[in-house]
Formats: C-alpha cells, structure tokens, sequence
C-alpha cells in the first residue's frame, strides 16, 4: 500500500516536472532574446553572459568556444551591429533529470547583410540548462545553428 | 574517521564516474561512426534513445522519434551510398550523472549531384542520458563549421 501512495505521487508529481521544464526553458530563452535586444551593446552582452555558467562550452555560429572568458571575447564583435535583434519563434524544455533541462529554440536573429540593409538568419539552438545552487537555471552547453524550422505538421483530416 | 573515508570513497567514486562517462561516450561516438561508415541503419539507430530528436541544419532537416531518424539515414545513405564521415575530435561535458554533451567535429565526404567529391567539416552535439546504465543519444544536432573567425 505504501509503495502504490509512493507511486502514485511520482506519477502525479511527473506532469508537474515537465512544465517546470518547459516554464524554465521558456524562461531562459526570453532572457536570452531580452538581453540580445538590449539597446547598449556592452549592456547587452553582459546580460547574455549572466545568463552561462562560467565554464559553458558553445558550439555552432562562433565555431567552437570554451568557458564564459572565451565567449566574453567573441560577443562584443558581434553585439557591435546596430541591426541586431532577436525574435523568439519557439522553445520546447525537457527535462533530463532533477537538475537538467535540454531546452531546443527557434528564433530570428535580424544582423546587418552585406549591403547594409537588415536580414534576418533564422537560427535553432539546443541548450543544456543546469540548476545552481541558488535555484537558478543556467546555459552550460548549447549549439547554435541556421536553418528555418521545419514546415508544422498537416492538419488532421476532418471526417 | 569513518565519515572521512566515506566522504573519501565518495569523491573517488564520483571521479571514476566522470572518467567513465568521458571514455564511454566518446567511444559511443567511435561506434557512431563505425555504424554510419557500414551504412547500418539499425546500428546507427541503435545508439540513441527511444525518443530521440535530430536536427541536421545543414540537410535542412528536423524531426523526432526512432522511425524518422531511421528513415533520414535510410534516404541519407540512398542519396549518398559513398558517404564516409572521420571524426577529428570529441570533447565529452558531464552535465550531471546522468546527463553528458558530447561535441565533435567530424569530416563528411560523399560525391555530389554533379558527381564531384565533395568535403564538408561538420560539427556536432550529442545530448546523452543514461538508460538502464547505457549512455543514449537523446538529441543530436550537427551543422557546418563556419568560417574561421578574423584574427584581432
């Protein structure tokens, strides 16, 4: 009787879990476009570091990048263009266990073309988020890619 | 003194577990490749979880679950029967027990449509969990290297 009430609460406490995930991943990805669309370039690539843990590893549109010191590096070239912004297009969290949640991304990342003129590169992004002590959920491994989303599945057929 | 060794057993315990997860993993991405290179769908499949997702940017693909991983590599290696791919590095990021990121970079060759050999540098990441004791690929994401970045 006491295994099936133990049982009977890790089921109930299972949806629950999902959503946090979701809720979380939804979360870390808001703040990660907030800081993105952030006015003042030195503001904005604070933000977006404050939101890695300080030996994230990055794969993807900046190459390879080891830790939070090489990334701090890279960013300010990038957050340099006045065009930049980011649109959040889709987040899905899952959660790998207690204190892991992979979160996949899609998003449209507007940067100056080679004209001059704005041009918006569709990106995805797969995100290992982990929870610090403090409760805070943290980036410490993602990679980043173009390409646009696939296309929604087919509605179902109506009867 | 006993909760010293204990603390001791412990610490040892969990360091071993990390370099296990690091030489388990990378050898997962050795097989990997061996079964991509064999063309062996059910191998290739084989190594990831039950409910996978894959995303392939630079084939322009997404998708989710076992049946359509193993249609992409099907169709993959119809359109490419001489498609080779060599891994040049892995580095292997233990997020918790249970949970790694693997990161490789990989040289793909196959013939294009043109029938021209072509060379791509991919780079990769594996989300891995542990199922029943065994490292599974839970979500795979590949796409091209991009160009070095400028010197300062």
């Amino acid at each position: 009787m006491k295994y099936a009430l133990v049982a009977l609460a890790l089921l109930a406490l299972a949806p629950a879990a999902r959503a946090d995930a979701q809720a979380e991943a939804q979360k870390v990805n808001d703040a990660f476009i907030a800081a993105v669309n952030v006015k003042d370039p030195q503001k904005s690539v604070a933000a977006v570091l404050a939101l890695f843990t300080e030996d994230a590893q990055h794969i993807g549109v900046f190459g390879r990048v080891h830790g939070k010191k090489e990334l701090q590096q890279i960013l300010p070239k990038a957050f340099a263009d006045p065009a930049r912004q980011g649109t959040l297009r889709a987040v899905e969290g899952l959660q790998l266990d207690p204190n892991t949640i992979l979160a996949i991304s899609h998003f449209d990342n507007a940067v100056s073309g080679p004209d001059g003129k704005p041009m918006s590169l569709p990106l995805r992004c797969t995100r290992v988020l982990s929870k610090q002590k403090d409760g805070r959920w943290l980036i410490s491994a993602e990679h980043t890619s173009f390409g646009p989303p696939p296309p929604p599945p087919p509605a179902p057929a109506k009867k | 003194m006993k909760t010293a060794l204990a603390l001791i057993a412990l610490f040892a315990a969990s360091s071993a577990f990390a370099g296990d997860a690091k030489s388990e993993i990378t050898e997962q991405a050795k097989t990997w490749a061996a079964a991509c290179n064999a063309h062996d769908v059910a191998k290739v499949v084989a190594l990831y979880d039950n409910d996978p997702k894959f995303i392939y940017a630079f084939m322009g693909q997404e998708g989710s679950g076992k049946a359509a991983l193993e249609g992409f590599w099907k169709q993959s290696f119809q359109m490419t029967p001489d498609i080779a791919v060599t891994l040049q590095s892995y580095d292997v990021v233990q997020t918790s027990p249970d949970t790694a990121m693997g990161m490789g970079l990989w040289e793909d060759t196959f013939t294009g449509p043109d029938g021209k050999k072509i060379t791509a540098q991919v780079q990769t990441s594996e989300v891995y969990v542990k199922v029943k004791g065994q490292w599974k690929i839970r979500v795979d994401h590949a796409s091209f290297v991009p160009p070095p970045r400028p010197s300062k």
